[in-house]
């Protein structure tokens, strides 16, 4: 692993790299500022651009876009009550009461610094958590990795939705789109209805730019968010007198709350925020500041959703199995760089993974230094007008969407997907099963018939190895998830903290009763 | 119109579509057929599911009624009609040239009544995109109309 990182190093400090990271961090804290974009569209809208890039100076810069969209979100989220991603919801219920009693740019920096350290701890976890991972998942044959990709399917599909249903038509609309084009097993065709385009199958960026980056766009048009100036207002230079050392230990809890939060497939920041948040106000002598500009509670939102970042990508980079969708779109700028995860990540393209792993350290750091010199233009993002921001993201991504195979088939199909997204958004069915059943479906199928072939199509090889039960036995407890949580809230007359983690609007709701 | 009403429509018409890829699927060769066929009556399964029970919470009385705000479809369908009247014309003129015309006119339709900023948004945008596609990724994109019109080539 050593000689991997030292192999790394060069590469990763070199001007190219450095200026991807540096510009990718920037960006991201501006998508992260104007409420209603994420890290995963900023993602999606900029891998198109990436496709000609040398892989690390593409890879860095997703890495800064990731970790600092998700401190832009805090932006808003302190200044104006308005979270600009949903990891953001838990920094608002301290941020923007310290912002109303002038401590706006304090609660900024407690922000930006904890996201800068939640961040690196993260990055710092998957240097040292994949490889073993990765070098366990070699012991993997086709029917542990058929149960694997279907045990992410399950989880993704079902934990991400309040209801599972949609979760699971989502995860089937993506395993028909990635069935779509001739079967490599068979070399027949499978729902492409002799249109020559559909042969190849549909590409993933595609997808991605079209799921992720058409419906903000149609959104931010739609509803025209005009943020006032008025909310600035309470930015003020007011000091609380905060000691940072007395952050030390919500740091971390929230580090430590981010990373395994970031691990299991279907969580993500907000989950990751709400818990943290909760675990200090549970610890703390005296609960009653929290919720009226406990510095502690931005501290621990903040380094909790910026410790789930690297974590997430985990299992995305040792097993291929995205756990959230940040992740399912990091791993298809992986793919359209040639990088195929599993254990081969960490060998054959060691010097890119490791790279790459330590992009998301470098950028964390670098998240502190941009984020003091900027914060002022960030702050102004956010006033940015919509009506103009919205066709701006649309030609940029019809560009982008061209410009990988010179197809203008391929941007029809984009806007299309874009418009079923925001459809399916406004139906509250999750887009991140489809993106992952995509991805996992090809990997389900080509494992299953090369299973079924080695064991003389007899079902019981399915469950002939010890980790094949244990996979089982997960995917059986995910599917319980859903009816042991009704259970439970029903029992209790109350949402669990999960629950409420889970969708920011119902967390808010019950914050302010 | 009610949420409900909406989810039963969609769930209804998707049910249809997809036991139609799932008669499709069947029609498929026996290994190329499996999956298609278990994942589309998986679809179809799930989706009557849902149409049942979105037209069970239609005869509840708690079911949430769906609001549009005055402006909200007008600017969706704006955004929706000019990108697609972008993506058939930007192979004729250009992606830049388009672009040139389409982010101001968007910006205005949309209800941006700042022409200065629009005219100039649209102008850097359009730069930097030729800056970046044609000159340093160098990607083969169809030639610009409004660089033959300045250039006169």
């Amino acid at each position: 692993m050593w000689d991997s990182i030292l192999a790394a190093l060069p590469l990763l400090f070199s001007p190219a790299v450095l200026l991807a990271m540096a510009g990718g961090t920037t960006i991201g804290v501006l998508i992260g500022a104007l409420p209603g974009l994420s890290a995963t569209m900023g993602i999606a809208v900029l891998i198109p651009l990436t496709f000609t890039m040398q892989p690390l100076v593409a890879l860095g810069m997703m890495a800064g876009i990731y970790n600092g969209a998700m401190y832009g979100g805090a932006i808003p989220a302190i200044l104006l009550r308005i979270p600009g991603t949903p990891a953001g919801i838990a920094t608002v219920f301290d941020g923007h009461p310290m912002a109303q009693k002038g401590q706006g740019l304090e609660a900024m920096k407690i922000a930006l610094t904890s996201s800068a350290i939640g961040g690196s701890v993260s990055a710092l976890a998957l240097l040292f958590l994949s490889p073993p991972l990765a070098a366990m998942a070699l012991k993997f044959g086709p029917v542990e990795i058929f149960w694997l990709a279907i045990f992410g399917l399950a989880a993704i599909a079902v934990l991400l939705s309040d209801a599972p249903i949609k979760g699971l038509i989502s995860a089937c609309i993506g395993l028909v789109i990635g069935m779509v084009g001739i079967d490599s097993m068979t070399g027949n065709e499978r729902f492409t209805f002799d249109v020559m385009e559909l042969m190849g199958g549909i590409d993933i960026l595609v997808l991605l730019t079209g799921l992720y980056a058409i419906p903000p766009a149609l959104t931010l048009a739609q509803e025209a968010l005009l943020l006032g100036r008025g909310g600035l207002g309470s930015s003020g230079r007011t000091r609380s007198g905060i000691g940072w050392r007395r952050l030390l230990p919500t740091w971390g809890r929230a580090s430590i709350i981010g990373v395994v939060v970031g691990i299991i497939p279907g969580t993500g920041g907000n989950i990751a925020a709400m818990l943290s948040w909760n675990e200090t106000r549970r610890v703390a002598k005296d609960k009653s500041r929290f919720g009226k500009g406990a510095p502690e509670g931005v501290a621990a939102a903040e380094c909790a959703n910026n410790a789930d970042n690297a974590a997430s990508l985990i299992p995305a980079l040792t097993l291929g199995i995205p756990g959230s969708s940040v992740s399912a779109v990091i791993l298809g700028g992986l793919l359209v760089h040639g990088m195929l995860p599993g254990p081969e990540l960490f060998t054959r393209s060691a010097p890119v993974t490791y790279g790459f792993i330590l992009a998301m350290l470098v950028t964390s750091v670098m998240l502190f230094v941009i984020g003091r010199l900027g914060a002022r233009l960030f702050i102004n993002v956010m006033y940015m007008p919509p009506l103009l921001l919205a066709p701006i993201i649309i030609a940029l991504t019809t560009i982008g969407v061209y410009a990988i195979n010179n197809s203008l088939f391929d941007v029809w199909l984009m806007l299309a997907f874009g418009v079923m997204g925001w459809g399916m958004e406004r139906l509250g069915i999750p887009l991140a099963p489809a993106v992952l059943a995509v991805i996992l479906g090809p990997v389900a199928e080509s494992s299953l018939r090369r299973a079924m072939l080695i064991g003389h199509h007899q079902m019981g090889y399915l469950f002939s190895s010890t980790i094949a039960i244990v996979m089982v036995t997960l995917i059986v407890l995910t599917i319980l998830v859903p009816l042991v949580r009704r259970l439970l809230a029903h029992y209790r007359g109350r949402p669990s903290k999960l629950a409420l983690a889970a969708d920011p609007e119902r967390a808010r709701r019950h914050m302010e009763s | 119109m009610r949420q409900a009403t909406l989810e039963t429509g969609v769930a209804l018409a998707g049910a249809v579509l997809s036991g139609w890829g799932l008669w499709h699927a069947l029609s498929f060769t026996r290994d190329s057929a499996y999956l298609p066929t278990a994942v589309m009556g998986l679809l179809t399964l799930l989706l009557l599911v849902w149409g049942i029970r979105s037209a069970w919470a239609l005869r509840q009385a708690g079911s949430d009624t769906l609001r549009f705000a005055p402006g909200h479809a007008r600017r969706f369908l704006t955004l929706l009609a000019t990108s697609i009247a972008m993506i058939a014309i930007a192979p004729s003129l250009g992606f830049a040239t388009t672009f040139l015309l389409f982010v101001p006119l968007s910006g205005w339709l949309l209800g941006y009544r700042q022409g200065k900023w629009l005219v100039v948004t649209a102008i850097l945008f359009s730069l930097l995109i030729y800056l970046i596609f044609q000159i340093v990724l160098d990607r083969p994109l169809p030639p610009e109309m409004a660089l033959r019109l300045v250039t006169g080539s």
